[in-house]
């Protein structure tokens, strides 16, 4: 019975040593699978669980995929981006508190507590291509994807101080979605020195409607340069206070 | 010494210890959620066989408690030896075998669960198809050769080598990683949002814009961690007088994956969930959300899916619903959730080979308990019938 703690002992540290030699070694795996081609509709990249939604009797759910940055997002190279200025946004856009990954992030108030969203964001590389990022914007309104013929027709284009950049306008309520936030996506995709440009506007339809003049005369003000994205002015600049079609 | 060391395994002070070990573990894991979180917790105290102090360290450690997988594995060893010793094979013991048959089944189904079991996710959009289910817990440094026209050659290396940190050297790839730099959580921030004191992360890719910062990892429920890592690329071989490839920042928050050429081609790099792929496919035809008139409670969700298998020559339509999976190949498919825009499944997948074992188990105990009724009934009454002396 004396030798009981002894043996206690040993064992532990037997197992110690047992487990530091034989510690789980993981290594790399390699692997060959078919190219894949690029899906039609890509996943929605804010798609996840909805805890508590899950029918009683089913497994449980892990948070998924995603997270704060931009999952689903077109492919980056690297480049180092140029410092840009972002220009004068118009009075009544209120800049938000900066998020990661966007360079610029406004919110417009409407009438009847309609609001969009607008961001610019800056990617390397080729970032997926064009027709790639309007279709990834007609999925998340729910619409039918563009062809390379219709993004030629309804797609515009537009000089910057930065290139050429490809303007569309996008219409189109998702299911379930509140139409006091969402319905339009205008949205111009410019590249740059390696880098692409993404601006975009989503929100209400007719709050959009009316931003859609001031949001391309901003776009079309950006450019390469040291300057700091600025707070819109309490009084509007006169250069900035262009009427807005509806 | 045999005869003591089988009285010790079959011994009712052994399922004791076991089974107030067994409250004891379940106690401090409880507790110890509030500081690692549910995820931690599980794979430390549960999905072990010892608790180990320290618990994040890879070298020497010591074993401070049983752990789950152990207790289990003693009370299955404890059960099989005490049936072994104490009741005998005879038809008046039917009941009892049985019963302690099940109860055997259902440990060891547990066990083989925990052990052989993986679970992963499969989100789909309308007419979207993949051939591989993703692991949202774990992820991967994927480096992805693109040089051959018709299939890419992906190189995985896992959380856990990232988390070691050092050299990884790949056969027959023409550069080595070093790993700089692991956060188990962080935070990423476009260099312009960061504030004048941020560095940038890399010197290549996305990360020479993008600067990190180290957070605690997520403990609550609801939260997760973001995994980033800084990686450099450093040629070997016939390529090592090329240089370096720089130091290149990777992380589950860029989401998409950057691009770079060597060796006569293009490659990708990403930090992405742990990919399982398939020697089949799923393609979303239709994904259903119904609600209950008036409210946003669900009332069912239904995906509509194309299974196609060219290698067993299977094509054919599967609807997935509420308590209504899918298996195939040895996985099922529930039918999880949905994405926000209400229009993506989420189907989680289950590879579990033992999934039978508790089915088995409960009926075998049923059955067990049946046969133990009826025998004492049968006692009983014949009892009653004995005319009681006077």
């Amino acid at each position: 019975m004396k030798l009981y703690p002894s043996f206690l002992l040993c064992g532990i540290f037997s197992i110690s040593l047992l487990n530091s030699g034989c510690n789980e070694k993981q290594d790399a795996k390699v692997y060959s699978v078919a190219k894949e081609t690029p899906s039609a509709q890509p996943a929605d990249p804010h798609a996840g669980a909805m805890p508590g939604m899950t029918p009683p009797g089913h497994p449980s759910m892990g948070a998924m995929t995603g997270g704060p940055g931009m999952a689903g997002a077109p492919e980056m190279s690297g480049k180092t981006a140029p410092e840009i200025d972002t220009g004068t946004p118009p009075p009544q856009w209120k800049m938000k508190a900066p998020t990661p990954m966007r360079l610029a992030s406004f919110e417009i108030k409407g009438e009847k507590e309609t609001v969009a969203d607008i961001s610019l964001i800056i990617l390397g590389g080729a970032a997926g291509g064009v027709l790639d990022n309007v279709n990834r914007w007609q999925s998340q309104l729910g619409q039918p994807l563009f062809t390379a013929e219709d993004l030629a027709q309804k797609g515009q284009i537009l000089d910057s101080p930065l290139g050429k950049m490809t303007v569309v306008d996008l219409q189109g309520l998702p299911a379930g979605a509140d139409a006091a936030k969402d319905g339009r996506i205008v949205a111009a995709i410019l590249s740059n020195a390696g880098m692409t440009f993404f601006f975009k506007m989503r929100g209400n339809a007719e709050l959009v409607g009316t931003q859609k003049a001031d949001f391309l005369k901003w776009a079309t003000q950006v450019r390469a340069g040291a300057a700091k994205p600025e707070a819109p002015a309490d009084k509007a600049p006169a250069e900035s206070a262009t009427p807005s079609p509806q | 010494m045999w005869h003591r060391f089988l009285d010790f395994v079959s011994s009712l002070k052994l399922t004791i210890v076991c089974l107030a070990a067994a409250i004891i573990l379940v106690f401090a894991g409880t507790l110890a959620q509030v500081h690692f979180g549910t995820h931690v917790v599980q794979e430390r105290y549960f999905q072990s066989l010892f608790i180990w102090w320290p618990a994040e360290s890879h070298g020497f450690r010591i074993p401070v408690f049983p752990g789950g997988h152990l207790l289990g594995a003693l009370l299955l060893v404890n059960l099989v030896a005490a049936h072994l010793r104490r009741f005998r094979l005879s038809l008046g013991n039917l009941g009892m075998h049985l019963i302690h048959g099940g109860l055997i089944i259902m440990l060891a189904g547990g066990l083989f669960t925990d052990l052989l079991s993986v679970e992963s996710h499969l989100q789909l959009a309308p007419g979207e198809t993949k051939n591989y289910s993703e692991d949202s817990q774990r992820v991967e440094l994927a480096l992805i050769d693109q040089r051959n026209s018709d299939a890419d050659r992906i190189v995985a290396i896992p959380e856990e080598v990232l988390r070691r940190g050092g050299t990884v050297n790949l056969s027959g790839i023409p550069f080595r990683v070093e790993i700089k730099h692991f956060y188990a959580n962080s935070q990423i921030q476009m260099i312009a949002n960061a504030g004048t004191n941020a560095a940038r992360a890399a010197d290549h890719g996305v990360g020479a814009q993008i600067s990190v910062q180290e957070l605690p990892q997520a403990t609550a429920v609801d939260a997760r961690d973001l995994r980033s890592a800084v990686i450099e690329l450093v040629p070997t071989g016939e390529k090592a007088a090329s240089g370096t490839l720089g130091t290149w920042l990777v992380s589950e928050g860029l989401g998409a994956p950057q691009t770079f050429s060597f060796a006569g081609g293009p490659w990708r790099l990403e930090m992405r969930p742990v990919r399982y792929y398939k020697p089949y496919s799923l393609t979303l035809q239709k994904f259903t959300h119904e609600r209950y008139p008036g409210t946003e409670i669900p009332k069912n969700f239904a995906s509509q899916i194309t299974l196609n298998d060219p290698g067993q020559g299977v094509h054919r339509e599967v609807l997935i619903y509420m308590n209504h999976p899918f298996r195939y190949q040895g996985e099922t498919y529930y039918q999880s959730g949905f994405g926000q825009d209400d229009q993506s499944s989420i189907l989680q997948v289950v590879h579990n080979p033992s999934f039978v074992a508790p089915y088995i188990a409960c009926a075998i105990i049923s059955f067990g308990m049946l046969i133990q009724f009826c025998q004492h009934f049968v006692r009983f009454t014949r009892r009653a019938k004995v005319p009681r002396a006077k």
